[in-house]
């Protein structure tokens, strides 16, 4: 029996290893006197608590239980002390001696964003340029009649205008419209001047190759008011056309022809591919067409019965397609409507 | 319409380089889409006199000749039939190059060496050319190019003509406007004309037009003893540049006049015109085989030229087939006219001809250039076959009065915008040739020249004097608005909140067309509407639901490797009748933003929100579990929607078949008890016919009633002040008793401390199917809390109890406590 140290021994050693450890470890302020304190103590080969209980073996059957239970007790207040002193000094990890526990660089936990397509992008943008500058947003059917699509907007039947836009008809007269003017002709019957208006929508177009789509979109636009003229079709359009391009965007006003606008014009912005001096795109020309405008002709004020000797007003017509091809590089315009996720996805 | 810059120079003083043409024209209105340089294969031709020639000692069909080029004198071997001694040829030195960039090399030719080579027409590349040597007056220098010589080294410019210019559907008319845009004086066309006056045995024709407003003036004229033959070079080279085919001598003439000063011309032969009188009428639903071979039928719409026995052409569209020019025509009647261009276009468009000719009649012809264009071409056909021109019948129904446009400086500034010197505006106008008088001292009256129909009004000159100023000269002004507020359509700020909603739940944006195929409707159903004119299979009919077309997009995706898809598209349907789609929910026919959807027709336009998701809920991720979508995502992405436009009591389910889904899988979506759309898987037999292997969800819901309700606003109130109390009950329920219905009557109970319920916890026992049912063993959270008080335990208790009783009193439930 004597052979056997006495179990109030180890008591005691365990008592003066708390002691220690207690007043070791509240001197203990970096994490490297943390991690000799660790080697220290809770070493696994050598440390002081692992030796004692190594110990343990040497007691008797009826004193291992209670020995063990004072131990288990003392390690798990250690390690406790010393894992707050850790997170205090900023020990290093608690759980191993080398580093991080985790692999920081595996992926975190993302749920991966859709994407909204290239048209609603541009049409988000145009939109907002244009209801800063004060235009409301208007919209109108699809389908469309003779009258609204051609006729109030100065092409009667045999005008060869109408050549410029092949239409998709529907049974009783109806078509899909070819443009957004239409909207122009619906927004002035329901209100008085003045108007300022731009009407976002689909268009349909009988007619699809390489560079053309049976449906597309437009923003028309429309302003109507006591003494507007050409100054400020063309101040609008090109504050529209820098905001949108950049404010070293080079443009240029082309006398044109519509059949509800007079005079008419074109506009062209610097090619943004060759800077100017000539490409592909820009056929050699250095210009990109970009949308259409012109002084509303009176003959259309006078069919929704505006008076035309206190009112005048320009109207735009904006394909949204060709103005996100240039923006967002996009060189096809089917890739559109193939809604291919490689693409949208982008 | 394309031009040839030799042309245009034929009618001015002087021209300017190519590229200075194209850059004004296009400032000004008239876009220059392209200028080629022509003939650019051709180079180092030159004009060579053989000096001698002989026949090949060995080959008959081949001649020894010696040419001199002016320095030089070189031996070649030409197979050209017709070559005499003392002819100036073309001639390719060796070295030169010939049609298709042939380059010239010396050979041997049977023995004999052989330097260069003496052209024919077809070696030059020129159109409807004839196996013979281009010969050359004696004239022509030995030396010169014959690029020059034959007018080959020409630009051809392609000019995009708006409708409204039919003033410069001609050389001479764009040299008028080059001659304006560059102070240039025009050149008229250099013509003399010997008329004969008509003999006995030439009736002398008269032209009766039924009514001025389809024909305002009509000539004809007789010339006899023509030649009908190939045309001579320049003529082939001149319509050849302009890429059109040539015919005979005759109709090449017609056309080159119409290309050179805009009038389309119309050749009969007189043989075939019957009795003395043409008329100029409509048609009495006759029958004529035209030019082309083809039988018309003729209506009441359509104008056309007849002689006593009925319709000989269609008036400025097409000619007859019996009065055309063979080669056996020996006398013509040429007839140059104005025809009213509606008139043209019904007829144009009703049989789907395009001519030159119709081109300028529906768009507008000088009816001051009809008689000139009648002599030149009169004067041409005369001087190439040596044909008799006999005078002119003209019955011209001129206008009474000129057209006089009064405008003052008041309206040019309204107009443009700054101020205009009434000198500065007389003198652009009158550049444009004009008549323009000073009536007061800002007031201007101009008369504008006969071919330019579209100086109609005060705004048109304003145009005129704003395109030739430049616009680029309009100084740029904001308009300043009165109204800070913007209104944006009802709808609008919504679907964007949706589109971003879905765009940040993992969704992608689709857009489709508004029209699907036959094979895509039969999926939709529904009455959906036709298009008169479809251009492909995929343009049949408009759609009635986004969803086949989100189909074929996820097919599209599968195809190219892309397993896992979530889409979306806002969009609009089109409905023939306000019915419900297929069998699913019904939508109401409404009125959107005061815009009304029915104009002639019986047809809706619906805006709708649809999705598609198929393979797994998340990407592929090492601490993801890897699930498949099922209906509880679709359906929580409509709650999502409807939570996004602050509708959180409005969603409700129930089950209910529709088409294309699978009916155990599927869902009826509701607002306020409103169907509004749905949820579910795609039947299997839809996927087959879309080639698709997986399992596809969507849902697809009508906005319109939503979007009427939607708000953007909210209204806050207190935080609770006191704690809540919350309870877990577990219920064993068999699938068919919906949880929401038990939901729906515990809240009836009115208890007013029950704020939330809600399941969370769900367990299918599939060991214990007993009456043939699956049953579910579901545990609801249910969360009591009082505005004014901590709620005690026994509060809560006294709840429960209620629920329970509720509960074991109502439903087939059974109770786990």
């Amino acid at each position: 029996m004597s052979s056997l140290p006495a179990l109030n021994e180890l008591i005691d050693k365990l008592n003066s290893l708390k002691h220690h450890t207690e007043e070791e470890l509240s001197k203990v302020n970096t994490p490297e006197s943390l991690e000799i304190f660790r080697v220290k103590y809770l070493g696994r080969s050598s440390g002081a608590l692992t030796s004692l209980l190594k110990q343990l073996n040497e007691l008797s059957p009826e004193d291992k239980p209670v020995f063990g239970k004072a131990a288990n007790i003392f390690k798990q207040q250690l390690q406790e002390s010393f894992d707050n002193k850790s997170k205090e000094v900023g020990g290093l990890s608690p759980a191993s001696g080398t580093g991080a526990s985790e692999d920081i660089s595996l992926p975190g936990r993302e749920i991966r964003q859709g994407h909204t397509h290239p048209i609603t992008k541009a049409l988000t943008e145009i939109i907002s340029i244009f209801t800063t500058m004060g235009f409301h947003v208007a919209e109108g059917p699809d389908i469309e009649t003779d009258y609204y699509n051609f006729e109030a907007l100065n092409m009667p039947e045999h005008h060869p205008a109408r050549d410029m836009q092949d239409t998709f008809y529907l049974p009783d007269g109806l078509l899909l419209r070819t443009q957004t003017s239409p909207v122009q002709i619906r927004t002035m019957e329901s209100q008085k001047p003045p108007v300022s208006i731009i009407a976002p929508g689909r268009v349909f177009r009988r007619d699809w190759d390489l560079t053309h789509t049976p449906m597309f979109h437009q923003v028309e636009g429309l302003l109507v008011d006591r003494g507007i003229s050409m100054t400020h079709l063309k101040g609008v359009l090109e504050t529209f056309l820098k905001v949108f391009f950049g404010t070293d965007t080079k443009m240029r006003f082309r006398p044109s022809y519509f059949p509800f606008t007079e005079p008419s014009t074109e506009v062209d912005i610097g090619c943004i591919f060759c800077g100017g001096n000539g490409c592909r795109v820009c056929k050699k020309t250095g210009w990109l067409e970009i949308l259409g405008a012109g002084m509303v002709h009176p003959d259309v004020l006078k069919r929704v019965k505006y008076d035309t000797t206190i009112y005048t007003g320009f109207a735009f017509g904006i394909g949204i397609e060709r103005l996100a091809m240039l923006k967002y590089n996009i060189n096809d315009i089917r890739l559109f409507f193939e809604n291919d996720l490689r693409f949208l996805r982008q | 319409m394309l031009y040839s810059y030799r042309w245009i120079q034929q009618f001015l003083n002087k021209i300017p380089p190519v590229g200075d043409i194209a850059n004004r024209l296009t400032i000004s209105g008239l876009e220059v889409e392209s200028f080629k340089r022509t003939y650019t294969d051709i180079n180092g031709v030159i004009a060579a006199k053989v000096q001698d020639i002989k026949p090949h000692p060995t080959d008959s069909k081949l001649y020894i000749a010696d040419v001199f080029t002016g320095t030089k004198s070189f031996t070649t071997v030409t197979g050209a039939p017709g070559v005499t001694q003392g002819m100036v040829v073309a001639y390719a030195p060796s070295g030169a190059s010939i049609a298709g960039s042939r380059i010239i090399k010396d050979v041997d030719i049977q023995g004999q060496r052989s330097t260069g080579m003496i052209l024919s027409e077809d070696e030059l590349g020129i159109p409807g050319s004839l196996r013979q040597a281009v010969v050359f007056d004696q004239a022509i220098p030995c030396g010169s190019d014959v690029k020059t010589l034959l007018l080959l080294d020409d630009y051809s410019i392609d000019i995009a003509v708006t409708p409204n210019r039919s003033d410069v559907l001609s050389h001479f008319g764009l040299a008028r406007e080059i001659a304006t845009l560059f102070h240039l004086k025009v050149v008229n066309p250099v013509y003399e004309l010997k008329e004969k006056k008509c003999e006995k045995h030439q009736e002398p024709l008269k032209v009766k037009i039924e009514s001025s407003n389809d024909c305002r003036r009509y000539t004809i004229r007789l010339l006899s003893g023509i030649r009908v033959e190939a045309s001579p070079l320049w003529l082939r080279i001149a319509l050849g540049k302009l890429e059109q085919k040539t015919i005979n001598n005759i109709v090449d003439i017609t056309n080159y006049v119409m290309f050179g000063l805009g009038q389309p011309l119309h050749a009969f032969d007189k043989e075939h015109i019957e009795g003395s009188t043409i008329m100029v009428r409509r048609s009495r639903n006759e029958e004529l085989v035209t030019l082309d071979d083809q039988k018309r039928v003729l209506s009441d719409q359509t104008l056309v030229i007849a002689d006593e026995r009925g319709p000989v052409a269609m008036a400025g569209v097409m000619g007859g087939k019996v009065s055309g020019i063979t080669d056996k025509t020996k006398n013509i009647l040429l007839e140059s006219a104005v025809f009213s261009p509606a008139v043209i276009r019904r007829t144009e468009r009703r049989l789907g001809i395009l001519t030159e000719a119709d081109y300028r009649f529906e768009r507008g012809v000088d009816p001051q250039v009809t008689r000139i264009a009648s002599d030149y071409a009169s004067y041409l056909i005369s001087r190439m076959t040596g044909a008799s021109v006999y005078r002119m019948v003209d019955n011209f129904h001129e206008r009474q009065k000129k057209r006089s446009i009064v405008v003052s400086m008041d309206t040019l500034k309204t107009v443009v915008g700054v101020s205009l010197n009434i000198k500065k505006a007389q003198s652009i106008l009158r550049s444009t040739y004009c008549n323009v008088k000073r009536t007061r001292t800002n007031t201007l009256s101009v008369e504008p020249p006969s071919f330019r129909l579209d100086m109609v009004e005060a705004v048109d000159l304003a145009e005129e004097i704003a395109r030739l100023t430049g616009y680029d000269k309009i100084p740029s002004l904001l308009p300043l608005r009165q109204s800070a507020h913007v209104s944006l359509p009802s709808d609008y700020t919504s679907t964007m909140l949706i589109r971003n909603y879905l765009v940040s739940m993992g969704f992608d944006e689709v857009i489709n067309y508004s029209f699907y195929s036959e094979n895509d409707h039969s999926v939709a159903g529904g009455d959906a509407i036709r298009l008169s004119n479809p251009l492909n299979e995929q343009t049949m009919l408009m759609r009635t639901s986004l969803i086949p077309l989100l189909i074929k997009n996820a097919q599209y995706n599968l195809f190219r490797q892309v397993e896992h898809q979530k889409l979306f598209e806002t969009g609009k349907v089109y409905l023939a009748k306000s019915q419900p789609v297929g069998k699913g929910p019904h939508q109401d026919e409404n009125t959107h933003d005061g815009i009304p959807r029915r104009n002639g027709g019986n047809y809706t336009e619906q805006l709708h929100i649809a999705g598609l998701l198929t393979g797994m809920r998340y990407p592929f991720q090492w601490s993801f579990q890897h699930e498949k979508v099922d209906l509880f995502d679709a359906l929580g992405t409509v709650k999502g929607i409807f939570d996004v436009v602050r509708l959180y009591d409005g969603f409700g389910v129930e089950s209910g078949p529709v088409d294309f889904l699978v009916l155990q899988n599927s869902a009826v979506i509701k607002y306020k008890d409103t169907a509004i759309g749905f949820a579910g898987e795609i039947s299997k037999s839809v996927l087959k016919r879309y080639d698709i292997g997986q399992q596809i969800f969507v849902f697809d819901i009508a906005a319109e009633r939503l979007m009427a309700d939607a708000s953007t606003y909210t209204r806050y109130s207190d935080v609770p002040k006191y704690p809540f109390i919350s309870r877990d009950l577990t219920m064993v329920k068999p699938v068919s008793l919906n949880s929401s219905d038990i939901m729906k009557g515990i809240r009836s109970l009115g208890i007013t401390l029950l704020v939330e319920v809600s399941p969370f916890d769900l367990y299918v026992d599939k060991k214990n199917i007993f009456d043939n049912v699956v049953w579910h063993s579901i545990t609801y959270r249910f969360i009591f809390r009082a505005e004014d008080r901590t709620l005690k335990d026994e509060e809560v208790d006294q709840c429960m109890r209620m629920i329970m009783d509720h509960i074991r009193n109502n439903y087939n439930v059974k109770l786990k406590i």
